[in-house]
Parts: structure tokens; sequence; C-alpha cells
């Protein structure tokens, strides 16, 4: 009978926030419902942008290109027209949206691959290939090749290397730049950042601020609770429904992150495993719980709900600037020490999982970051509630 | 006569901002809202708390219900301090002002199942309790209305209900009848007079001197933050009636005609 009054309280608080069809609604749904539209508009814009007419037929120039290419290429059955040219005539053409790739092989490819010794420790055997990302023709032809060439390696136990000395992006012959895969790649992480931002805005004002400006703060304070209890009972409410707000915004990415990427051209694919997608939900909570927190703590210093949202507006464009910063990075950061950043981790971490390059030490900080981010600021809340100008400033 | 309440120096000051300095025409910087304010109040007995708009009545009642800390001094609930043991003296008051509002978005049911889980009261207990103040405020037919559409007076006597939840010792009201009809306002008033005849200890603040006199046992007079008396209704007023000794106190005091 004697439950805790944090219990009493928690209960009273769901009660509450669920009670409130406003509140379910623009702290947990819109989020899911925001990103949905914005990815599928995003998704029929792009997927307009970047499709390639189904007989289509790939113009692939090749350097010293060996007997057994000619064969690869002809066995897949994949309808590429491959043109044997020189070094600078090749280039150009891929430059000039002319051609759609470039291959150059080692010369006498074939017997150096055959008389390659791996364990010589001595350069293999190469094979370089240039694309031209502007143009999703040769995206297509670029990753259509490169799986061929993976298949074809694996067959012969890696005897030679494919663009092994070279940061991919040099293998970009677009002048250009590659707008098309930068502006989503740097959208998705930002767009979610956003939306959970604003799920958390929705109720942490309302709920705190909100409850001292309507003076229903003070009747709580006025039962024998611990002052504690309730700050803890209003973050750990918050968090549930943040945590829901993340949950929704992880389903609706599920739903709609396929229509994005509807090309694996521009260097997505959308087949990520179950860790991965683990690993994306963790970090949308992880994320909610500092927003949660931190905008508890600024509903705290606040009067009223307007005041908590002026004082919180400002943030938007911290979360604008993290989000967006893999876009100046040009993908996720790898130094480890940038994932104790909280929130600018997140934006990273995400960037990392949905392009591929990913850590999981990275990974593994940003969640624990930001868990002890949201602990300190909680700490911090149970503190605030024991002041009396905190809670009670009339 | 057992003493219930025991208010020694209670001082407490306020930062005002500039702002408000302005507002309020003021050349300081800081209130002293409650100024050295003592006083005793025996078990049974009703207090009266009487003053001017501002002079500090409901400063020194939040500081009783441990809302906020005196800057110094202190006050004994019962035995208990509000500085030392403030969660115990919470647990043996009542508290009853119009700053504190109940959450419209519930239903008085719910309200009151929520106070009485918080005060830890048994189910049964809290379920008896809640049948008879329900049925004595007419709150029964409104149980499971929303209180955002419950009618102001009806608001105030539920208001009321809440802050009797956990059949407290003590219970401090502020300006209980302040807003209120006549009617609504006269079974407020008879519910307090029933509440003292059940031996509870009340701490009113008015600004009614019929209360005073119908129901106060004691009072104190607090003028800008000090109590300037403080006795009996006898004792305070010296035979003559009520009203003319309060003015005539209030006159000596400040220095003004009033
Ligand atoms: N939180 C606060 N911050 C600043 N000043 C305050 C605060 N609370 C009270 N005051 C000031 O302290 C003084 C005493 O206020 P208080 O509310 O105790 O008066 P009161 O006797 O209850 O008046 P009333 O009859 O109008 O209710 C006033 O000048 C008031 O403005
Ligand atoms: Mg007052």
């Amino acid at each position: 009978m004697n439950r805790s009054s944090l219990f009493v309280l928690i209960k009273k608080e769901l009660t509450r926030l669920f009670g409130d069809r406003r509140l379910v609604f623009s702290g947990i749904l819109l989020q899911g419902l925001l990103l949905y539209v914005m990815y599928s508009v995003m998704g029929n814009f792009m997927g307009d942008m970047i499709s390639v007419d189904e007989d289509y037929t790939y113009k692939v120039y090749a350097v010293n290109a060996p007997q057994s290419f000619s064969m690869l290429i002809s066995e897949s059955g994949m309808p590429i027209e491959l043109t044997e040219s020189d070094a600078a005539t090749a280039r150009q053409n891929v430059a000039d949206n002319k051609a759609d790739l470039f291959i150059m092989f080692s010369s006498d490819f074939d017997s150096q691959v055959a008389g390659y010794d791996i364990a010589s420790g001595s350069q293999a055997p190469q094979i370089q290939i240039w694309h031209n990302a502007s143009r999703i023709e040769s995206l297509e032809a670029d990753s259509m090749v490169k799986n061929l060439f993976r298949e074809f390696e694996r067959s012969m136990v890696k005897k030679f290397d494919i663009n092994a000395d070279l940061d991919p992006q040099e293998y970009d012959l677009n002048t250009g730049m590659d707008f098309a895969s930068s502006f989503t790649m740097s959208l998705i992480p930002m767009l979610i950042i956003m939306v959970m931002y604003q799920g958390c805005m929705a109720i942490a004002p309302e709920s705190i601020a909100g409850e001292k400006e309507r003076g229903t703060l003070g009747t709580i304070l006025v039962t024998p609770a611990k002052r504690s209890n309730i700050a803890l009972a209003k973050i750990l409410s918050i968090s549930v429904f943040g945590i829901l707000g993340a949950v929704v915004t992880f389903g609706s990415m599920m739903l709609s992150l396929p229509k994005m990427f509807v090309s694996e051209a521009d260097g997505f694919t959308f087949d990520y495993s179950v860790s991965e997608y683990l690993c994306i939900l963790l970090l949308t909570i992880s994320t909610v719980l500092v927003f949660v927190a931190l905008l508890s703590v600024l509903s705290a210093y606040a009067k009223s709900t307007k005041e908590a949202t002026t004082h919180a507006s400002p943030l938007i464009i911290v979360g604008m600037v993290c989000g967006m910063s893999s876009m100046i990075t040009g993908g996720a950061v790898s130094e480890f020490y940038y994932y104790f950043i909280p929130i600018f981790n997140s934006a990273h971490s995400l960037t990392g999982i949905f392009t591929g390059d990913a850590s999981t030490l990275n990974i593994a900080i940003t969640a624990l970051t930001n868990t002890a981010v949201a602990l300190i600021f909680t700490a911090v809340l149970t503190k605030m509630f024991s002041s009396e100008r905190i809670v009670f400033d009339k | 006569m057992q003493e219930i309440l025991s208010v020694s120096n209670l001082t407490k000051t306020f930062k005002v901002s500039k702002k408000q300095q302005k507002l309020r025409n003021l050349n300081k910087s800081v209130i002293t809202a409650a100024n050295d304010v003592s006083f005793t109040s025996y078990k049974g007995e009703v207090f009266g708390l009487l003053g001017p708009n501002g002079a500090g009545k409901t400063t020194v009642m939040r500081m009783l219900a441990t809302l906020i800390n005196p800057d110094s001094g202190d006050a004994m609930v019962g035995g208990k301090s509000i500085v030392q043991n403030s969660r115990e003296v919470r647990s043996s008051i009542g508290f009853l002002t119009n700053e504190l509002k109940l959450d419209d978005f519930f239903t008085p049911n719910y309200t009151f199942d929520f106070f009485a889980e918080m005060h830890r009261i048994p189910k049964q207990t809290a379920k008896q309790r809640k049948q008879e103040l329900f049925g004595k405020f007419g709150i029964d037919k409104f149980a499971e209305v929303k209180i955002s559409n419950l009618s102001q007076g009806m608001r105030q006597k539920f208001s009321l209900v809440t802050s009797i939840v956990h059949n407290p010792d003590m219970i401090i009201f502020d300006e209980p009848t302040n807003g209120l009809d006549v009617i609504t306002a006269k079974v407020v008033t008879d519910f307090l007079i029933e509440l003292k005849k059940e031996g509870k200890s009340i701490i009113l603040s008015t600004h009614i001197f019929e209360l005073v006199e119908k129901l106060c046992d004691r009072i104190g007079i607090i003028i800008d933050g000090r109590m300037v008396a403080c006795g009996t209704v006898d004792e305070v007023s010296g035979g003559r009636p009520f009203e003319e000794a309060f003015f005539d106190i209030y006159s000596k005091t400040t220095g003004e005609v009033v």
C-alpha cells in the first residue's frame, strides 16, 4: 500500500501526458509523420533525378583490358559496351559525360595475376576505376563493375586490388559537386535530430514550465513528496514520451528510407544488418534523452511555457549545425574524441551507419556520452527542484 | 492548552528585480516580506492573520507550509521544525491558497485518489474519506467531470477537500472565501467551524472582520512584515468593536489616518 511517491507521481505524469491527445500527437506521432512526409517527398524528388533507363547500355572505357575481363562482362550479361582506349581519352570522356566509366588495368594483367604470389608482399596487380558522380549512369556503372570485380576477385583468391592506393573521392572524375548524395547524407541525421528535438519541445516546457505557470506544481510541492522525486517523476515520464517519440522516428525512418535510397549507386544501400538497426535505435534513444534532460532543465528555469520555448529555440540551431556538420566534414568524422560531443556525435554516428563506415567504438562512445549527459542534467534538475526560486517563484 | 504551532522570529526577504522596482515604485532592491514574526497557536484554536495587502500574511503562511524557506527563524508545527523536518510538517498540515491550482485536466475522483496516495493513506480509509467529503460538498455528482468544467465555486470546494485529504491536524487557509459568492462562502465558513469543533487547529488569513469575530480565538495583525499586535481577539481589540481597534492599530503603526 505504501507505494513510493515517485511511483505515484510517475503514474500521474504519464496519465496526464498520455491523456492529452494534443501532446501525444505533437510529442510522439508528429515526428514520425514529419519524417515520413519529408523523406517521401525527397525520395520522389531524388528518385526522378537518379534513375537509369532500363534499356540503357553503359559505356565503359578500358586501358589494358585483359581477355578475362571481356569474358567476365559477356558472361555476366550486363549491358556494358567496352571500348579499349588510351588513358587520357578515357579520362576526358568520363569527365565530359561521354562515357560512364574508365577502368585501368596494370599492363599484362592476366599473366601478372597468374604469376602473383600473395605471400611475396610485393604490390599486387592493380585495377583503377574512375567514375563521374554527377551522372547516375556513371555511378550505376561503377557499382556494377565493382561488384563484378569483387565476384571475380573472390574466385581468384585476392590476387589484385581495386582502387587500393587512393582516397575513393579521387576516383570521382566529376568536377562539380556530388550534390545529391552529400545533400541526402547530411540531411538525414539533421532531420532525425530536428524532429526529435521538436518532439521534446512539445512536452518538456509544457510539463515543467507549464505546471509552474498554472500553479499546479505548487499543490504537489505541499504534499510530503521529496522535491527530488517530483523532479525525477517529471523527467522520467518525459523520457518515456521522448523514447516513444524516438521509436516512432526510428519506425518512420525504416518505412521511408527505402523510398529515399531508390538506387544503390549514390553510395548508400539499404540492406543494413540487425545490429546496425539496433545501433540506429540506440542512437536515437540516447539522443532523445539528452534533449529531454536539457529541455527539462531549461523549462525549470523558465517561468512560463512561452519563456521556456523562447530559451530553447536557439538550441535548434545548434542541433541543425551538428546535424549538418557531416556535410562539411564529408561524412562521419573518424577520430573517436569527437564522439564525446553530445548531439554532434549522434549526427556523425548516424551518418557513419548510413554510409557504412561507422565504428563500434564511436557508436558506443556516443551512446554512453549522451546517456551520461542526460544523467548529469537529471541530477541538475533534481537539485534545482529543491530551490524555491525555481519551483515556486511567485 | 497544548501548543500546536510556535513561530519564532520568522524573517523572509525577497530580491526585487530592477523592472519590479520601477513597476512598484520601490527604491530598494530587497523587500522584507516577513520581519521577525513570532506567534503561538494552540490546539483546537483558530488563529487569524490580518493585515493590509502586501503585509506579508501569505509569505508567513507559505513558510509554514514549507513552500519557501525562511531567511532566519523557525516554526514548530506539532513539534516538527519547518526547516529541519519539512516533509513531516507537510504531512501533518493542509494548505489552501489561491495560487495553488488543481490540474484542470483531471477529475475530482482521480485528483482525490492521487493526493491520498501521495499522503500514503490506505485505500480503504481514502475511499471512506472521499465518500464523506464528496457527499458533504456535493462533489459526488461531479466526481467524473474534468476540473476544467467545474464552476468556480465547485472548484474552490474541491480545493478545500484536496487540502484535507489526509485529515491533517493543522490547516492553513489563505483567504479561503476570497472570490466566492455568498452561498459558497457560507459553505466554506461553516466547514471551518465544523473543523474547529472536530478539534482541528486552523491558521487563517482574511480581510473579513466578521469572519474574525465569528471564528478566531486568537489573532495577529501584520503590517509591513511585522507582527504589530497579537493575542486573543479581546486582548487585541481591548473591548472596542474589532474594526475600530484594527484601524486604530493601523494608524498608530503606519502614521496614516484611515
Ligand atoms: N516571490 C516573491 N518575490 C518578490 N516579492 C515577493 C514575493 N512574494 C511576496 N513578495 C512581496 O512580499 C510582500 C508581502 O507579500 P504577501 O503576499 O505575503 O502579502 P499578503 O499579506 O499576503 O498580501 P495580500 O493581502 O495582498 O494577499 C509584498 O510586497 C510582495 O510583493
Ligand atoms: Mg496574500
